[in-house]
């Protein structure tokens, strides 16, 4: 599967490639290279796809990243981390966030972004050699489908008494509104 | 003229086809149909709002920069706060906020005679339009009566509007199987929104409605405020029972004093 490449009406000279991973049998080793700072891995972001609930959810956090590289009020030191902080309701806590919302020993399903710049050279074929697992399409089915609730309801502050509620297929938009609110408010 | 604050606008918005249907004092208001988050491939034609706060010349730069980017922070927290607590608001779509920008969901649509479905254009509509009589009918008690209660619901939560005037109601029909006559209104424009407890900032956020109902509708204002002041007492009994009664009580009483001394407290400044 090849990846699917996203570019951003407001920003048109950064394009964005985004693929999905399932059954990945070697995400500790991953992260250990990360923490290392191996550059073979530092051109991606590795997000946790199970606190990820749908393609807007992620777009909304991409929209952030962007829009804090270009008014120069980026947390973190690249796209990548940021992009992964991004996600988060709270930018005060970066090693947090990077453990929920990046990826961790116990993640099975990641999202793998990475930024590149018009006629720049992107990293993604080298993927298949750093990640032991089967490549899954990027789809709101698939996100939707293992969405770990628990620590979503916990990060987002969402109110545990609507848990069903927001788990009920005619409710995704308004769960997204929160999420959505809570990401674009994050810092201020 | 306003061209140069379009043009920076525009400026941090490239890509994005601009299309201005109002300015105030504090911000210009576009429409668009491009999503800020959406890559270019997921696009609909969907429209949304923009709302702009100019920086202003007159402001020392770095002040300039903090004051406009509180005030939109502040809006658009408000905003999420409210659709989170269930009132009607326009949803919040993205902000970036040191650039004074506020991304929403279009709310309202057009009314028969081509005017955006204010409160006002719709009222003008009826009383200079519509068949005699249909300006005080029940549907159109019902309308004013929703709209005390929209009002008395963001009260119960402890947060005034600033600036209810009645072009900051809009009306909306969100359910697709809504006759013509059968609207239901939403509250706009929460830039001079705040959080606060008191009976007096509420009592002058009525007392605002009251005075912009009396200066665009002066002939049948009384009925008018009379419903929207039924439905405000409906609005607190539904969100605090017992307990909405009582401060319901409380922001009327301070409503009749506003009344006699007008919105401003001090006779200073």
């Amino acid at each position: 599967m090849s990846p699917v490449t996203l570019s951003f009406p407001q920003f048109p000279e950064c394009s964005v490639h985004v693929t999905v991973w399932c059954k990945i049998s070697n995400t500790a080793a991953i992260k250990q290279q990360l923490m290392e700072g191996n550059q073979n891995y530092g051109h991606f972001a590795f997000i946790n796809s199970d606190m990820v609930t749908s393609k807007a959810h992620l777009y909304s956090a991409i929209y952030r990243t962007l829009t804090n590289q270009v008014n120069g009020t980026m947390t973190s030191r690249n796209l990548n981390s940021e992009a992964t902080i991004s996600l988060s309701m709270n930018n005060k806590k970066i090693t947090d966030n990077l453990k929920k919302f990046g990826i961790n020993e116990h993640s099975e399903r990641i999202i793998v972004l990475e930024f590149f710049e018009e006629n720049g050279v992107d990293h993604c074929d080298s993927l298949k050699t750093l990640i032991e697992g089967e490549e899954a399409e990027f789809t709101d089915a698939f996100l939707r489908a293992h969405i770990n609730w628990g620590e979503l309801i916990k990060v987002y502050k969402l109110d545990k008494n609507k848990e069903m509620y927001y788990k009920e297929e005619q409710n995704r938009e308004e769960l997204f509104n929160v999420l959505n609110g809570s990401i674009q408010l994050n810092g201020f | 003229m306003a061209s140069h604050i379009i043009a920076q606008a525009q400026a941090y918005l490239p890509n994005i086809p601009l299309t201005m249907v109002s300015q105030g004092a504090e911000a210009l208001v576009f429409t668009t149909t491009t999503h800020p988050c959406l890559p270019v491939s997921e696009q609909t034609d969907t429209t949304y709002i923009i709302k702009y706060r100019p920086s202003k010349p007159y402001r020392h730069p770095k002040l300039d920069a903090q004051i406009t980017k509180h005030r939109t922070i502040s809006e658009a927290k408000i905003m999420h706060k409210l659709g989170q607590l269930g009132i009607r608001v326009p949803r919040l779509v993205a902000v970036d906020a040191p650039k004074g920008i506020i991304w929403m969901h279009f709310v309202g649509k057009l009314l028969a005679n081509g005017e955006m479905s204010s409160l006002k254009n719709w009222l003008w509509y009826l009383e200079r339009v519509s068949a005699p009589g249909s300006a005080t009918d029940a549907g159109t008690a019902r309308i004013l009566t929703q709209v005390g209660r929209e009002i008395g619901r963001l009260h119960m939560h402890d947060i005034v509007h600033g600036d209810l005037t009645t072009s900051n109601i809009l009306l909306e029909q969100p359910h697709t199987d809504m006759n013509d006559t059968d609207w239901e209104p939403v509250l706009i424009d929460y830039g001079l929104g705040s959080y606060s407890g008191l009976p007096e900032d509420k009592a002058v956020d009525l007392y605002v409605l009251e005075r912009a109902l009396l200066s665009t509708h002066p002939v049948f204002s009384e009925k008018y405020n009379a419903w929207v002041l039924e439905g405000y007492a409906l609005g607190h009994a539904e969100v605090g029972g017992k307990l909405g009664g009582k401060k319901c009580t409380e922001t009327l009483r301070r409503l009749d004093e506003v009344r006699m001394r007008g919105r401003k407290r001090s006779l200073l400044g």
